[in-house]
Parts: structure tokens; C-alpha cells; sequence
């Protein structure tokens, strides 16, 4: 299935979902205008994606210096999709990076860890 | 296919219609209603996970907001107060003493006293730029001390320093001038040898309306003259 890719803009992260290398990153900000219509074919093309996937192991990076509201409902979608392929067999990694300052965004790892409980979650402070 | 104008809520506006048109069914089974009350608990649970988060969230972000939102005043409160203020004595800089004038003369009459330190070269040849900055802040202490609450002093250079008094006509702003004349020239300094430090003063009055450069210019001149006339005294510059 054919890669996904988003460049960044000021309020928009990089969206790089390499699905051939099982390799998917959001990285930036995130606060475009309507976060439903942004995150809804990216959302949308993971589904898919992680659909086709069997006993992979699959990397999520997400490195987000900031998130607004919207966006953090729709994240929890991405969280949800995930969970549901580790739970069809999958091996689901993600890397949650935070600047090493900034104990919300590392709480708020924290609570999607223990919210999603079979996605393998790794904390990198940045 | 994406939906035309996808929602944030799309996906408990599909749960809530599934469960509304099976609880209009009235012919549905037992069985149906529990799958459909089961499917919307799910939702209702997932629903309720994710607001507290996200309310969790928002909270500690508005809160640090909050916090850089006070230091940010605080920072720029600073700022204003080292943009008007001269950093040796803390009185009023050049450019807030123009501003206040400016702000004063447009609506009321002011008064204003120009004064400089007698021989101030003199004090830093002997002791040292030091003891030239003490005398310096000795001055404006001085000064301070002599003022009516509304008085306001200011360092507009070296060892020159500008009163603006309000509510103040010719006479009062002389006697008020004389205070601070005699104050300095009585104030211990604590100067290294013992050696008076005076001051000469020049006093303008000026109506409403008026320019300050004018005013200003005035005083100054009178300043000038009481230099002339041998220092350590005050002249109005109505009687030059």
C-alpha cells in the first residue's frame, strides 16, 4: 500500500507513515483549523493499513511539541487503531518524545500508557 | 471515503444514531436492545476516559499558561520601570522626565526646577567616580525628602537633575527649591575628607498649554545665572 506523507506547515505536523518499512512519525505541532478533516484521512489510510498487517511489528514516533484539543481527540483515535491491531495479533511500539521540560506532555504519555494498555509505550525526554 | 465535513464527534454521532433507531424499533428483541444499551456503554465509557484526559490536560496547560502569563507581566513591568528610570539613583530618566512634563503641561501649570551639582568634577577628581556616584545618590535622596507627594525628580544628565512639581505656583516651587538647597548643603555625604557638596537651582513657572522646551529653557537659564552669581543658591526665572 502506498506510503502516506504530510509536510509540516506552522499549525500541521509532518505525517511520514512509511507503511512498506512498517514505520509510521507525527512530528511538530498540531492545530490546524479542523482537526477532524486533517486527522480524518490520515486516520482513515492507518486503518487500512494496520487492516492489512499480521503478526508485524509496527513503530509509531510521535514527537508533538504541542497539541490543541481537537487534535488531542483525534490522537486518541490513532491510539485506538493501534490498540485494536495489537490486540488482532500485532506488535505495536510507540515512541512518545517530549521535550525534557515539559512534564504535561510527559503525564500525558503517561495517562495514553495506561489507557491503552498493548501498545508498548517508550518515553524519550528530548 | 472521507465524510464531506468530518466532526471531531463523528464517531459518537454514529453510536448515538445506531441507539436511537433501535430504541425506535419497538418490534426489536431482547437481545438487540442489550447489544445496542452494550454498544452505547462502550462509547458512553470511552467517551467519558477521553474528556477526563483531555480535561486533565487542558487544566495543567492553562495552569503553566497562567504561570508564564504572570512572569510575562511581571518581565514587562520590569521592563517599563528600567525604560523610565535612571539605573544609579532609580529617579525618573531623561526620557520620562520629558514625557511627564509633556503629560502635566498639556492639562495643568508647571513648575520646574533644574539643578547641578557645584564643582562635581572637583568631587570625582579627589575621590574617585565611586564616591562620585554616593554623592550623586545622596542628591536625589535629598531631593526626595524635600517633596510633596506629587513632586517627581529626575536625572537628566551627568550630575543635573529635573523637579516637576504640579499644583505648585511661582513661590511655592521656590521655597520648595530653597528646601532642597539647604538640604543638600547640609547632607553628611560621608565624603572620604570633609568638603561641602551644594547645588545651584534654577525655578520656571509655566501655564497650561505651554511647550516644555520653553519651560525647561527657562529654568536652565536661571540655573545658569545662579551659577554666575557664585553657586549654592536658587533663581526664579521671572526676576533674572
Amino acid at each position: 500500500m502506498e506510503n502516506l506523507y504530510i509536510a509540516a506547515t506552522p499549525s500541521s505536523p509532518e505525517v511520514n507513515f512509511d507503511f512498506a518499512q512498517h514505520r509510521l512519525s507525527v512530528r511538530g505541532e498540531s492545530y490546524p483549523e479542523n482537526a477532524a478533516a486533517f486527522y480524518g484521512d490520515i486516520i482513515k489510510s492507518l486503518r487500512d493499513y494496520l487492516a492489512l498487517c499480521t503478526d508485524t511489528s509496527i513503530t509509531m514516533d510521535i514527537a508533538l511539541a504541542y497539541f490543541n484539543s481537537s487534535s488531542t481527540k483525534m490522537l486518541f483515535n490513532i491510539f485506538e487503531a493501534l490498540n485494536d491491531a495489537q490486540r488482532a495479533g500485532n506488535k505495536i511500539t510507540v515512541n512518545w518524545y517530549h521535550d525534557e521540560e515539559d512534564d504535561t506532555m510527559l503525564e500525558f504519555g503517561q495517562e495514553l500508557s495506561d489507557d491503552f494498555t498493548d501498545i508498548t509505550f517508550i518515553n524519550h525526554a528530548v | 471515503m472521507s465524510q464531506p465535513n468530518p466532526d471531531l464527534f463523528d464517531q459518537e454521532n454514529l453510536a448515538l444514531a445506531a441507539a436511537r433507531s433501535t430504541f425506535e424499533r419497538d418490534t426489536a428483541s431482547s437481545a438487540e436492545y442489550r447489544e445496542a444499551l452494550g454498544e452505547l456503554i462502550n462509547c458512553y465509557e470511552r467517551l467519558l476516559r477521553e474528556t477526563s484526559r483531555l480535561i486533565r490536560r487542558s487544566d495543567r496547560e492553562e495552569f503553566e499558561m497562567n504561570q508564564l502569563n504572570n512572569r510575562l507581566n511581571e518581565l514587562a513591568s520590569e521592563l517599563e520601570y528600567r525604560a523610565t528610570h535612571d539605573a544609579l539613583t532609580n529617579a525618573l530618566n531623561r526620557g520620562a522626565v520629558i514625557a511627564k512634563a509633556n503629560q502635566i503641561i498639556s492639562r495643568e501649570g508647571l513648575a520646574i526646577i533644574v539643578l547641578d551639582i557645584d564643582f562635581f568634577k572637583q568631587v570625582n577628581d579627589s575621590f574617585g567616580h565611586l564616591v562620585g556616584d554616593k554623592v550623586i545618590c545622596g542628591v536625589v535622596e535629598a531631593v526626595e525628602r524635600c517633596l510633596p507627594e506629587s513632586g517627581l525628580v529626575g536625572r537628566v544628565g551627568g550630575e543635573e537633575f529635573t523637579v516637576l512639581l504640579q499644583d505648585c505656583d511661582y513661590t511655592q516651587a521656590f521655597t520648595i527649591a530653597e528646601y532642597i538647597r539647604a538640604e543638600i548643603a547640609g547632607w553628611d555625604f560621608a565624603l572620604p575628607k570633609p568638603k561641602q557638596i551644594t547645588a545651584s537651582f534654577g525655578v520656571s513657572w509655566t501655564p497650561a498649554g505651554a511647550s516644555f522646551s520653553i519651560a525647561y529653557g527657562a529654568a536652565d537659564e536661571a540655573l545658569y545665572k545662579a551659577k554666575q552669581a557664585g553657586r549654592n543658591r536658587v533663581m526664579r526665572a521671572d526676576q533674572l
